[in-house]
């Protein structure tokens, strides 16, 4: 593991030169940037322009082609499977366009979860978080008894029951309706509030508008960014 | 949590995992009942000859001693006619199980190898008491090790008693010998033709099963896979994965166990008492029998699985339909 600088521990999410191919689809052409903690970051872009692929490569779901990507100090092609599983319960809270809750746990259960596999399931911890998504009485419903807002506020339940620094979000609101919308953004408004780090990718340009920083994404290359993204990696990094 | 997680599971798959059960519970009922009706149909057989008479076998010390390791003697001391003898004890049953048995037909309380008679000085037609069994003396030559036996026929009302088979035809006068094993084995010929029957049928069905297992499996695998793609991206080890699929399948193989056990006595008793008219006798090899089994049919089921969490591609199974 690579512990960065005090200079750089502002800087949560590194990406250095990162190439991501899928052998002929090259998904990120050469990306470098980073992005600073406690900030909420905004990925757009049109379909296939690497969006996802950089919310995976963060999340250690998927690993680059050629690059290196630090988060949080560390250093994640260093990374062993297993250290990998325990950088992702520790640090990341994710949050998926299509929810991704188990269906036979109800809305409690699905946020106990996490922390099983974090350490120790604490039912008091795991209703807070619900409380936070107001959905403290809809604790004991199934997911198929929830609407689709109801279903992605327990995933954030989920995301941000273990305390993560970092939540990543994809397409968090595109299933939603807009007052689903709105509850689901204003929690994450919330989050970054508490100081996590939020990186949401989205189509939405209203939402976008409501980030402290916007990466445009097109062809797996950024083609502009704003100012809390730095595309030069500072010396000191490499 | 963890058992919650387990029994959930279980609950949600219920449409798989009840035909799932069903056909390992089949499968184990038959095996359990082949097993089951085994080891009665064996104790039936002892129990029969026990019933026909001698049950305790003596051979003098001073003739040496019996090679079988399998055969348990103990050193004992006998009273011959008021002289004490020294001889090795053993049961029967024991060598039984090495050799078949001959009936010996017709009331004699002390048969007697010629090696042995003529080691202990005792005739044939002679009265004797050996150790409060009193009886006539009849002295047979097997051209074998068993000349030096003594056998005795302790049950008083048993008009018969039995002696141990030997290559060489049996010599001695007045009686009639025959197999008795094969006799008892051709009054319960049924419950033969039915255990092996069983046998076949189970070997059959434990395949079919394990196949049925492994085939249902693969219908949940997409279901499953998303699902270890989920609590992968939650942070989920391996080993956690594993941990759960192993836990709902080993629950499932106890369930079926008892499912299984309970129908192989239920069939078993079918087969005993409408055949033999016993009760049937369950021993440790048959619960060992069905246990192995079932935990070999899930671990099956659990191997599918956890082949399928490793060769798992969780942006794949996560990535948006």
């Amino acid at each position: 593991m690579n512990n960065i600088e005090d200079s750089a521990i502002r800087r949560i999410i590194i990406f250095k030169n990162i190439v991501k191919d899928y052998g002929s689809v090259l998904a990120l052409n050469n990306i470098s940037l980073s992005l600073e903690e406690g900030m909420e970051h905004i990925i757009m872009g049109p379909s296939g322009s690497g969006k996802t692929t950089i919310l995976n490569l963060i999340v250690g779901l998927d690993t680059p082609s050629v690059g290196e990507i630090i988060v949080d100090g560390k250093s994640l092609s260093n990374l062993k499977k297993e250290e990998l599983s325990e950088f992702r319960r520790e640090k990341i809270g994710i949050v998926f366009q299509q929810f991704h809750l188990i269906p036979y746990l109800n809305a409690l259960e699905n946020v106990m979860l996490a922390q099983y596999f974090h350490s120790m399931p604490d039912k008091n911890d795991a209703i807070l978080a619900l409380e936070l998504v107001g959905l403290k009485e809809r604790a004991k419903h199934l997911p198929s008894e929830l609407s689709g807002g109801e279903q992605q506020r327990v995933a954030i339940a989920r995301a941000i029951t273990n305390n993560p620094k970092i939540i990543l979000a994809d397409e968090p609101t595109g299933n939603l309706d807009e007052e689903n919308e709105r509850i689901v953004l204003s929690i994450f408004k919330q989050l970054k509030d508490e100081g996590k780090t939020l990186v949401m990718v989205t189509h939405n340009q209203q939402i976008a508008s409501i980030g402290d920083n916007i990466i445009r994404l097109e062809h797996g290359k950024i083609r502009e960014s704003s100012k809390g993204v730095n595309l030069e990696i500072p010396a000191e990094l490499y | 949590m963890y058992l919650k997680i387990i029994i959930s599971s279980i609950k949600y798959r219920r449409g798989l995992y009840i035909p799932m059960l069903a056909a390992v519970a089949i499968s184990l009922c038959l095996i359990g009942a082949a097993a089951v009706v085994g080891s009665s149909f064996d104790k039936i057989i002892d129990k029969e000859m026990t019933k026909y008479g001698a049950n305790v076998i003596l051979k003098s010390n001073s003739v040496g001693h019996i090679e079988d390791e399998n055969v348990p003697l103990y050193i004992k001391k006998l009273k011959i006619n008021g002289k004490d003898v020294s001889v090795a004890e053993g049961s029967i049953q024991y060598l039984l199980k090495i050799n078949p048995a001959w009936l010996v037909k017709g009331r004699t309380n002390i048969l007697v190898g010629k090696t042995a008679a003529s080691k202990l000085n005792l005739k044939a037609g002679q009265a004797t008491e050996i150790n409060g069994v009193k009886g006539m003396i009849a002295v047979f030559e097997s051209g074998t090790d068993f000349d030096s036996f003594i056998f005795i026929n302790k049950k008083a009302n048993s008009p018969n008693m039995f002696l141990i088979k030997t290559n060489n035809p049996m010599k001695y006068k007045g009686m009639n010998a025959v197999i008795l094993e094969e006799m008892v084995r051709t009054k319960y010929a049924v419950i033969e033709s039915i255990k092996k029957l069983m046998v076949f049928i189970a070997l059959i069905s434990a395949i079919a099963s394990i196949t049925a297992v492994i085939n249902l499996c693969r219908v949940d695998t997409a279901g499953r896979r998303k699902e270890f793609g989920i609590f992968k991206s939650l942070g989920a080890s391996y080993k956690s994965i594993w941990k759960l699929i192993g836990s709902e399948f080993s629950l499932l193989a106890v369930i079926s166990f008892i499912i299984g056990f309970a129908g192989s006595i239920l069939l078993s008793w079918l087969v005993i008492n409408y055949t033999a008219h016993t009760m049937i006798s369950v021993n440790l090899q048959s619960l060992i029998i069905i246990g192995i089994t079932s935990l070999l049919s899930f671990s099956f089921a659990a191997m599918v699985f956890i082949i399928e969490s490793k060769r798992l591609h969780i942006v794949e199974e996560l990535k948006s339909e």
